[in-house]
């Protein structure tokens, strides 16, 4: 008799729990329409400065438009990366200067706020949720390397200020582990965010976490899983295409592409950037893509920073120009963050790490003449 | 540090088994004190944290599975009872899992963890795990659905993700060692009757 009345009850249960499971939210149907691209401002303007020497290693950059005009930055930065003395760092940019970095999130504040222990922090990006707030989704982890990071999330009302308690987001079903991130989010229709990660544990491959308005993960899509890409920046054409570029171990950018609003992707293709097991970064300009790679010249071995435009939804590519960075074959220019800031400037945030492990955060300011300029989509 | 005291109930239940494991032999009454100590080692902050942060920062909290499996094991070591994992329930999580979690590392492009976000994908897998429990007549695969529905409906765990409510990737190696061992010891006992059998037959021929 005991075990009828159990099962009617695991049952009853079972059905409660699928009529939440049917009404939870699905994929989105469109992406939120890209903003159209800065005009020109009637001269060319390419400036590379230094805005941060870390007397540590200082990496992944990646930055927000303020309601004031003003850009926000966060990275990591300590001893080295994955160190328990790494902690989130933040500096705003007000058009001429950078204010002076501080930390933002640490370990133990995450720790804090989760319930769970956490001893490093990794990669972190920032972004507008829909209702407004900054949102940071960063990388955490216990033990191990980057195969054993989680996400966590906070919220800042107040552009930047001040942070909530970060919370946990679960995006992987063994053990939450390898799930890092660090492209754009992508804001979608009916207050949703995607938001570009991959999967590092037991099996490398991109895809894409679909956060609610709550900042809850409720969905998931996979990219791709051949080539073992990782880091999928996506750009947005319209409200259903987009492609994706990744990194791979292969020496190019591999290229995927959605007509559905990310729920389904095509097969991953190499594209002809030649980018060295390094992100890429990408913004639109009209039916045109502009991107930042970092290559080594193969017989110097040195590293350039290559800026690139392609006018096929990023297959092919063809360069405008390259600089230099560094002395040796241990300086490498990686890792940029490309956004439209105040003024109409392409502004392109990255790293440049040095053989002693200690690294610079550098800012490019780039405008539309100036790729006009180089050979690229015309100023009209 | 803010604790969610439900999730923290995984981390509670592993620590109390692992603390009356070595005393299961003992006094009833010393079998109590080291289960109520063993979980509590889970809320105590010991250094920068308690053993079950550290236990959540490490795996996460444990699947209705997990929950029922443990809680059967501390039952029996605290009243000596005989009360076990039942076979259909081991079979299940091993079946499921060898269904499941190879997708989920990347093998094919095809993803079983996003079924767990929305749908009746997952529900109608655990409506045939009750069906399964009720015609085996077994207990514990109806509470491992039910807790596992329960919790997921709560919202009590960060995931809103059902699968992470109903299967953990321990759940089917511990079923899968207990399936083992049960095998080798109902071998060893039809053998152990075989030569008894045997031991009386020539007993009575001699006779």
């Amino acid at each position: 008799m005991r075990h009828h009345v159990l099962a009617a009850l695991a049952g009853l249960l079972t059905l409660i729990a699928a009529g939440f499971a049917v009404r939870a939210p699905a994929w989105p149907v469109a992406f939120m329409p890209p903003e159209s691209a800065p005009e020109c401002i009637g001269r060319p303007v390419f400036e590379i400065d230094t805005f941060h020497v870390g007397q540590r290693h200082a990496h992944a950059i990646s930055a927000v438009m303020l309601r004031d005009g003003r850009i926000r930055a966060v990275w990591y930065e300590g001893t080295n990366e994955l160190n328990p003395d790494v902690r989130i760092w933040s500096a705003t940019y007000d058009g001429s200067l950078w204010s002076k970095p501080r930390v933002i999130v640490s370990p133990a504040e995450t720790s804090a706020g989760t319930g769970r222990f956490v001893r490093k922090v990794g990669n972190a990006v920032v972004f507008r949720d829909p209702g407004g707030a900054l949102t940071l989704v960063f990388a955490t982890s216990l033990a191990g390397g980057w195969d054993g990071v989680n996400l966590k999330l906070t919220h800042s009302q107040d552009e930047g200020e001040t942070w909530s308690p970060p919370r946990n987001l679960t995006t992987s079903p063994i053990f939450n582990l390898g799930t890092n991130v660090r492209g754009p989010a992508v804001p979608a229709r009916g207050d949703m965010t995607i938001v570009p990660a991959s999967r590092e544990f037991l099996g490398t491959f991109p895809e894409l976490i679909l956060l609610d308005s709550r900042g809850r993960v409720v969905g998931k899509r996979r990219i791709g899983r051949n080539f073992k890409a990782r880091q999928p920046y996506v750009s947005v054409r319209d409200e259903k295409n987009a492609i994706a570029l990744m990194r791979t171990r292969e020496p190019l950018t591999m290229n995927s592409k959605t007509a559905d609003a990310g729920n389904s992707w095509t097969d991953l293709v190499p594209t002809n950037v030649p980018n060295f097991e390094t992100p890429v970064s990408v913004v639109r300009i009209g039916r045109d893509i502009f991107a930042i790679a970092s290559i080594a010249d193969p017989s110097t071995k040195l590293w350039s920073l290559s800026f690139a435009v392609s006018s096929d939804e990023g297959q092919t590519w063809r360069d405008l120009y390259s600089q230099r960075f560094g002395r040796t074959s241990r300086d490498v220019p990686k890792y940029p963050w490309m956004m439209v800031g105040p003024g109409g400037v392409y502004h392109a945030l990255f790293t440049l790490t040095r053989i002693d492990g200690t690294s610079e955060l550098l800012h490019a300011r780039i405008s539309r003449d100036w790729i006009a300029e180089r050979g690229g989509p015309p100023c009209r | 540090m803010p604790m969610n005291a439900i999730e923290l109930l995984g981390p509670a239940l592993v620590l109390a088994v692992v603390v009356v494991l070595p005393v299961r032999r003992a006094s009833i009454g010393v079998r109590i004190v080291a289960t109520i100590a063993g979980a509590a080692l889970a809320f105590i902050p010991l250094g920068p944290a308690s053993l079950g942060a550290v236990l959540l920062g490490t795996v996460g909290p444990l699947s209705a599975a997990a929950i029922v499996m443990l809680a059967t094991l501390l039952v029996t070591f605290i009243s000596d009872g005989k009360s076990r994992t039942s076979c259909p329930m081991l079979v299940c999580l091993i079946a499921i899992s060898i269904a499941y979690y190879p997708f989920t590392i990347g093998l094919t492009r095809f993803d079983p963890y996003e079924f767990g976000y929305g749908g009746i994908a997952v529900p109608a897998l655990m409506l045939g795990l009750v069906m399964v429990g009720w015609i085996a007549r077994v207990y514990d695969v109806a509470c491992w659905v039910g807790l596992a529905a329960l919790l997921y409906i709560c919202g009590a765990y960060d995931s809103t993700n059902l699968w992470d409510y109903l299967i953990f990737p321990t759940d089917p190696f511990y079923a899968g060692i207990v399936l083992a061992i049960r095998a080798f010891q109902s071998r060893r006992d039809s053998r152990h009757d075989n030569r008894a059998a045997n031991f009386e037959n020539s007993a009575t021929t001699r006779s």
